[in-house]
This record gives C-alpha cells, structure tokens and sequence, in this order.
C-alpha cells in the first residue's frame, strides 16, 4: 500500500471518529493515555478479570476434566448448595460441626471481625500515650507480616496436647481437665482457630485505630478535660466520632479477610480442614474441587462465586468510599 | 533573542461543556517586548487567559497568534514561552540547580551550554550560591528567584506570570516587583503579568487590560487607566479608595444631582440618568459655601491614614469619600465638597464614559 | 549576643530548685494508674508474641525437649539441628525452596509497581472513556478473593505451557496485584500538584518525560510502600503456588512447611526451623522498612 493513501485514510479514520464523537479529539493525549494504560491493563485483563468473568460463566457449565463439556444452566448451583461438605443442613440446624463450609466461613465471620476490631480499638487506646508505643504495635503486629501458613502452623503449635503451651497453661492454673487437643475437637476445634486468626487481626485493626488517634487534634482532648469530661465521655463525644470512620474500613478489611482465609486452615487441617470438614472454608472447597481428584471445575467455580457474592458489597462500599 | 507579539482574537473559553464561560471573546494585542498586565478581581478569567496563551488551555472559539503564526494548536513547548506559577512549581525532588537545568535538559541542550546558562541566569539573579539546595530548604523569596531562573534559562520569546509575588511578604514584595521590571527591560522579553493588585499593575505594567467576567473592559497605560476609565466598573476598580458615583439626570447640557445642586457640562444636549464620577482625591472639603461646584452634607467619620485623611461624608444617606493631606473637621459638621467640572467623570446608564 | 540581652528577658531555663533525691525520682517515675498501664500494655504485648517466641525456641532446641514443653528452660540444650535439616528437607530443601520464593517475588514486585504506576497515573489525571467502569473493576478484584481467578489462571497457563514455571506464577501474581497498586498509587498521585506537571510541560517535557523525571521521583515514597508491602504478599502467598507449581524443584518456601509435619509425630522442630527461615525475610522487611509498610497499608485501605 502506498504511503499517501495509508495517511489519507489515517486522516480520514480521525476526522470520522471525531465527528461520531461530536468534538475534537487530541490524540497525542490519548496515545499517551493508551500508552500509559495498556501493558498494566492487558495483564490484569489476562490474569485477573478474564479468569474472574470464566468462573461466572464457567459456572452454568458441565466440565470433563479442566475443560468445558457443555451448558447445564443451574444445575452446578442446585448441587453445590444441597453438597453437604457447603452446606449440611441438618448439621446446620442443630448447630453441631461440620455444618459446611458457607456457614462455618460466615460464622467465623461474626465472631472474628467484632472480636478482632474492639480488640485493635482497645489496644491502639491503652498504647496512644505510652512511650515505647512503637515497639509495643511492632510486637502486637508482627503476626500480620507472617506468612499465613506459618500462623496455621503456630496455632497447631500452641494448641498441641502435650507441647502447646495453651494445654501448658491450662496445667498451671489447675485446669488439667480441660487439656485437650483442641484442633482435633470437632466442636470446639473452629474456635479455637477463630481466636488465633483474632490473634493476627488484631494487629491490622490496632494499626489503623493507632493513626486515626494520632491524627486527633490534642487540643481537643485538653479543651474537652478543661470542661469536665471524664475519660469515658472524651472517649465517647470524641474519640470514638473521630475514630468511627475508619471503623467501616477495619471491619471491611475484616471481612475480606476472613473471606481469603485459606492457608491458615490448610497448614492446620490439612486440605479437608479438620476432621471430617469441621473447620473447613469456603477457599479450601474451591482448592478441593478444581485441584484435587475428583476434579469439579464447575463446582469449584460455583464456590469461587459464592465467595465474590458475599464481597461484592464490600467492593460498592469501597467504590462509595472513593 | 525572537521577540515576538501576541495576539488573540475573540478568543472564547468554556468549561465543563460550555456550563461555564471562562473567557468571552477577548481580544487582546500584546506588542513586541511589551509588559503586560492582566488585572481584574478573582474568577474574572485573567488566569485562563494566560493559560491559553502558555498552551496550557485550547480555546473553545477564536484565534491565537504569536507574532503570524497561529499557535492555537501547538504545545505550551513549542510555542517557546516560559511561565513563572504563583506557587512556584518548584519540582520537590531536584536541587535548585535540576531544577532550573530541566527545561534545558529536555530539550537536549549539551551539558556544557548547560552550564553556561545555568552560570548567567543564577548570576542574574543572585542565586548563585543556592544551587545545590532543595526548594524545601528554600525562604519564598529564594524560591520566586529559582523560578524565575527556570523561567529565563532557556531564553524563551514570551514570559507568563501568575500572581508571581502574591505569596511574598510585603517588603520582599516591593522589591521583587522592582526587580522583576528591571529584568524585563533588560532581557527585553514580552511579558503578561498576571494579578489582581491595582498597585502592583500599576507601577509594573507598560500597559494595563482590565478582565471583568470573562471579557476585558479597557486595555490602557496605567496613566490613561487612572485618568480615563472607560467604565464605571473600571473607574470604581481602580483607585485607591474607589471613584464616587453620584446618581443624577442629564438635562440641557447640566447634571442634576439626585443630591441636590447641579453641574453644568459641555456635552450636547442629549438628557437621560447618568451618574457622575469624581475620585476622592478631587474632592475638596470646606466648611464654607463655596463659590464653584459642590455638594452638601454631613461629616460620618474621618480616617486618618498619616499620609493622608478620608473623609467620609453623608450625602443623601450615601457616604462620600473624599481623599485630604489633613482635615480639622469632626463628626457631625456640616460640610460642602468642592471639586472642579474638569475632574468630572460623566457615564451614561450603561455605564459607559459619556466625556 | 550575650550582653544584646536585656536584663528582663525570660531565662533560658526554668529556675532550678533544689529537690532532694527521692523527691526527683519520684518525679520521674510514672503515677500508679500509669504505672499500671504500662504493666499491662507491656504484658499484652508480650503475650502477643509469646507463640512466636515458642517457635523461635523450638526451632534451636531437639524434639526431645520441645515435646516436654519449650518453656522449660532447665537443661536445655541450643541446636542448628533443625535449621540444618530444614535446609536439607527431603521433598524439596529450604536452601532450594527460599532461592525460589524470591525468583517469584523480586519480578512480581518490580512489574507490578512499574506498570502499576503506568496504569494509575491516568487514571488520576485524565479523563477516557470507560474509566469509572475500569475504576469499579478493580475495587471488585481488590475485594475478591483468589480462588475465583484459579480456574482460569490454571486452563490459560496450561495452554500456554507456562504451568509449574516461574513466569506462569509471577505473571498472576502481577495480574493479581496491579489492581490494589493502581487503587494505592491512584491516590497518591492525586496528590500530586497541577502545576508541576504545567510547567514541566512548558519547560518542554513530553508527556513521557514527565511520568519519568517528576511523576515517578515524586512518587517514590508511595512507591517504596508498594514494594514492602506487595513484597510481603507475594512471598507469604500460599494458594496461587499451591496450585500453580507442582515439581518439586519449583516448590516454594511457604508451600513445603505443611508437608514438614510428617506423618504421625510432629516433628516441631523441623517445622519451626522452618516457619522461622520462611518468615525471616518478609519480618525482617517490615522491621527495617517499618515507616513505609505502616503508612502504606493505613493509606492503601483507609484513603
């Protein structure tokens, strides 16, 4: 193709694109913005949104193997949820383990993100104004920087019948009865792992309660104990309104986390979660379905969604926030 | 060095899908080597202006040239202006010395011209000894002389300042504004100075155009703009306090003041509303009746300044001020203001100067 | 300046009246309701790491010993034993498995920050079509959990032959991450002021120079934030090499210590030794590089 007439149409494509649009366009700006956006974009269109959008649709497909079989509309839902190892209901309503992972995942939802925030507000509270805070949160928060398989590990530890000092200390105070292998309890056992993921959060939500108090005006606490408010009324007329924002997000957070957790239950359970699934996830059933034999690839999808389903309104929060 | 003119010609601006008119047909000619200022109060639309000259804008209607060369498309960097930012835009991260060889280095200027330039344009300014710091640990006026630095290094055809001295204390302001003056003439450079400050318009601007709502009201030298607004708005703009506007009628070549006398003119005979103007500084107060012109009324206050003393005079429930070196009146006197037909301002109902 | 001063100038310091010793320590010393506080802050904080200290204890001490109880202190015995056979681990070494978490790891910070940095850099400043759509795009990725992307990660790089390879795990550890960077780094950039970016155009920057010479370096905090915190995701991921690295020459360091448990007993020693190893290098990081890890998480999910 001549020279001229590839310019001409490059013209041509120009002008018709800018009178479809209504209004000049500058196009070095937007080669810019192509430029800028494209390699980053491309991947996490390839690496993350791509495969998010196959799950959905993968999900109202059969599956032979890895691949896709043919379309089945519902019926991964239908047996997804009536799978005892997600939900059992008759576990359920007698409220004894193993009930499945959704239930057991949303339990360990409700204890753990109040727990873990009031824990962190308590903390970030009672460290505000001692010296030495920064050593104090570096102790309280080194949890959170540990790998989470290594934390899994560390609660087998703690809670192991003869070398867990859990079981120790319970030795000591004179509660030789209640020693026990508490991981192995299957209804006690998902407490016990809910505490020491409280044990790690904590850190996280003590950190952001930490710089939202050190970025209240002190003034304001002096002018408040000059007109007479005792700690528990500074701590409620102003503390805590200042404080409350950043609440939402610790407990977002929370939930997000809880939402990934895998590796912990994994390094302690193993792939089944405990005995039997009693402390089973929602992740680790992906995990089983889509990489362990049998292999469910629709199932393992289904599991993957339920889990997007429950943080989809965290993520319009986020966006509401922005 | 280019010099160069510039030109707009009903250059229009519109934000936001023409919601909002920043600039409205301004025309505007700036000449070779000229010093410029745009004055006008905030959101008048002089910094848009300015920015469509820079490059930073692309007008939404009408025309700019730079000397004959319509520049309306070109980048700010081709179009070889410089511009000095109220803030100062300092690059946080560079030593005053990246700082000011940065327009040099991204034109590939070769490092040794860099030096050269670097040396002169330090020297010029008397930063020489900073060039190792960052603007951080720079005082405001170290960090006006680095931009303004940045500014000439690289020799460009038009200077743009915004509000360049607006973050300065009062006493570096003074001398900067000399400073900036002095600079100017002595590059030789066309310049449009950006500012909402009557005085500092005044004393630096060969000539002056006055931006009110988008648009520009009166393009004159300082001299002209003081002695001949052509606008009440203008005329109550500039001046230091601002012109009285007294209302009254025209009728058979006379004002009739709504406060009562009149003040015969040497207009035709055409009759309507008017108002008329006369500056503080005209106004003579005088206990006695007066043998020429004056109005009637009652001393409100007085304002010694030192320098000088306002009077403020009830007229018809409406305070007149008047400018005096020194006063003996009090408040309460009854007082008559003298002023000559020559200081007289005449605008029509439009506001629009009639003589 | 000595004799400029006038003889009604404030002293220096405050006058000093003599106290006897008792009376300054008793100064110095804390109330009793503070002095209680600092009790109990410290005996929490302690109390916080006391399953680490077990870990730390375990690792340098024989199985024999920990069985009975690591906080038995009398005759004990300090070892290398189990850092040396950790290092050895039969199914995949630790010397092997650490050099291969950070083989994943330093590429999938460095490409994540730089593109990252690209992507957000419009998105704080201009305007295109699709943004708030692309905008809302990766706050759901941010919020969603990795299994969902599993799946189809595992069929794409099976196709491509890029299964059980480092590339293959680096490139969705970059697809994964970039939606959190350019979230974080958007942010930040807003901060960044117009005018800078004014007149480095006027000074004749291209819009590439610009995102190079005053974007980036102004950036750079920002930036180190990223890394230590990308960095510490990165390396403690468990479930992406889980499912995407099957030889056992390519395990990772996190993705071989629940294999260290063995069969019937646990030999914590073993495990410990190599907890500590795997946990070392992310630890160490957040200690050093604190300031930057703090500030990052807090503004990453509290802007």
């Amino acid at each position: 193709m001549p020279m001229e007439s590839q310019e001409s149409t490059g013209v041509d494509l120009t002008e018709r694109i800018e009178g479809l649009l209504g209004y000049e366009v500058d196009w070095d700006k937007t080669k810019a913005i192509l430029v800028f956006l494209l390699p980053g974009l491309t991947l996490f269109g390839l690496f993350s949104f791509g495969p998010m959008l196959y799950s959905v649709v993968g999900s109202f497909f059969a599956f032979d193997g890895f691949d896709v079989a043919g379309f089945v509309g519902l019926q991964n839902w239908e047996e997804t949820l009536t799978d005892p190892l997600i939900i059992n209901w008759d576990n359920l309503l007698a409220f004894e383990f193993p009930m499945g992972a959704l239930p057991q995942n949303i339990l360990w939802m409700i204890l753990h993100v109040p727990a873990s925030t009031l824990l962190g507000l308590g903390l970030a509270l009672l460290f505000a104004d001692l010296k030495g805070k920064r050593i104090l949160r570096t102790l309280v928060f080194l949890g959170f920087t540990t790998p989470t398989v290594v934390i899994g590990l560390v609660l087998l530890f703690v809670y192991d019948p003869q070398a867990g000092i859990f079981n120790g200390f319970l030795r000591v105070i004179g509660m030789e009865g209640m020693v026990r292998d508490w991981l192995s309890r299957p209804q006690i056992a998902i407490y016990a792992l809910v505490a020491g993921g409280v044990w790690v959060q904590t850190g996280f939500s003590m950190l952001l309660y930490s710089s939202a108090l050190a970025s209240i005006d002190p003034a304001l606490l002096e002018s408040a104990r000059i007109d007479g408010a005792g700690p528990f009324k500074r701590f409620k007329d102003i503390i805590w309104p200042l404080v409350k924002p950043v609440t939402a997000v610790v407990v977002i957070m929370g939930m997000i986390w809880v939402l990934r957790i895998f590796a912990i239950v994994y390094a302690a359970g193993g792939p089944s979660g405990g005995p039997n699934h009693v402390y089973s996830v929602l992740g680790l059933e992906v995990f089983n379905s889509a990489f362990q034999v049998p292999v469910e690839y629709g199932k393992a999808m289904v599991v993957a969604l339920i889990e997007l389903i429950i943080a989809l309104p965290l993520a319009a929060y986020i966006a509401r926030m922005e | 060095m280019a010099m160069t003119g510039i030109s707009l010609q009903n250059v229009s601006k519109h934000f936001d899908a023409g919601e909002t008119v920043a600039n409205h047909q301004v025309n505007l000619e700036v000449e070779d080597g000229e010093f410029l200022v745009l004055l006008g109060p905030s959101g008048s639309g002089k910094t848009t202006t300015l920015r469509l000259i820079a490059g930073l804008e692309t007008p939404t209607e009408g025309d700019i040239y730079f000397g004959d060369r319509r520049v309306n498309d070109d980048s700010p960097s081709d179009r070889n202006v410089a511009m000095v930012f109220q803030n100062y835009a300092l690059y946080p991260h560079m030593s005053v010395k990246g700082n000011i060889a940065y327009p040099l280095k991204v034109r590939d200027v070769t490092p040794e011209e860099r030096e050269d330039r670097i040396r002169e344009a330090t020297e010029l300014l008397h930063i020489d000894d900073l060039l190792e710091k960052k603007p951080a640990e720079l005082s405001g006026g170290q960090r006006q002389r680095v931009s303004l630095a940045r500014a000439i290094v690289r020799k460009p055809s038009v200077f743009l300042l915004d509000e360049p001295l607006s973050n300065l204390d009062a006493k570096l302001r003074l001398e900067m504004r000399s400073e900036l003056k002095r600079l100017q003439s002595e590059l030789g450079i066309t310049a449009v100075y950006v500012t909402h400050n009557q005085e500092e318009a005044m004393s630096m601007g060969d000539r002056i155009a006055v931006m009110n709502e988008g648009t520009i009201r009166q393009v004159a030298e300082p001299e002209e703009l003081y002695r001949r607004p052509k606008t009440t708005w203008v005329a109550r703009f500039i001046g230091s306090p601002p012109m009285n506007l007294l209302q009254g009628t025209r009728r058979n070549g006379a004002v009739e003041l709504a406060s009562g006398g009149s003040v015969s003119t040497d207009a035709d005979g055409a009759s309507g509303d008017v108002s008329l103007g006369v500056r503080p500084e005209d106004f003579t107060v005088s206990t006695e009746p007066p043998s020429g012109y004056s109005i009637q009324g009652t001393v409100d206050t007085v304002e010694p300044l030192g320098e000088y003393t306002i009077v403020n005079v009830s007229v018809e429930g409406r305070i007149v001020k008047a400018k005096e070196p020194t006063t003996t009146v009090e408040r309460g006197d009854d007082v008559y203001l003298l002023f000559d037909d020559s200081d007289v301002y005449l605008y029509d109902d439009r506001g629009e100067l009639l003589s | 300046m000595e004799e400029e001063r006038t003889l009604d100038a404030p002293p220096e310091t405050a006058p000093q009246t003599d106290l006897d010793l008792w009376t300054k320590i008793r100064y110095a010393l804390p109330t009793l309701p503070r002095a209680a506080r600092y009790a109990i802050a410290i005996g929490l904080a302690v109390l916080w790491v006391v399953p680490f200290i077990g870990l730390l204890m375990a690792s340098f001490r024989p199985l024999s010993e920990i069985i009975h109880g690591w906080w038995h202190l009398e005759g004990m015995t300090l070892t290398l034993e189990n850092y040396w056979a950790a290092l050895d681990f039969s199914t995949a070494p630790m010397s092997r498995t650490l050099i291969n978490t950070a083989i994943v790891t330093v590429p999938s910070v460095m490409v994540v920050m730089l593109l990252g940095a690209m992507v957000a850099y419009p998105f704080a400043r201009f305007d295109f079509p699709l943004k708030k759509t692309l905008f809302f795009i990766l706050i759901i990725v941010m919020a969603a959990p990795p299994e969902l992307v599993a799946m189809g990660n595992y069929n794409t790089l099976r196709e491509t032959g890029l299964f059980d390879t480092y590339l293959g795990l680096i490139l969705v550890h970059v697809g994964w991450g970039i939606g959190w960077v350019v979230l974080f780094l958007r942010n930040f950039l807003l901060g960044l002021p117009d005018e800078l970016e004014e007149a480095a155009r006027i000074d004749g920057a291209s819009r590439y120079q610009i995102f190079r010479t005053i974007v980036l370096p102004f950036s750079a905090p920002a930036l180190v934030s990223v890394a230590v915190i990308q960095f510490t995701w990165v390396w403690n991921a468990f479930f992406f090499p889980m499912v995407f690295m099957r030889s056992s020459e390519l395990y990772l360091a996190p993705q071989v210590l629940p294999m260290m448990k063995g069969r019937l007993q646990i030999d914590w020693g073993l495990v410990a030794a190599g907890s500590i190893l795997t946990m070392a290098v992310p630890v160490l990081l957040f200690i050093v590089l604190q300031r930057y890890y703090t500030r990052g998480m807090v503004a990453a999910v509290a802007d």
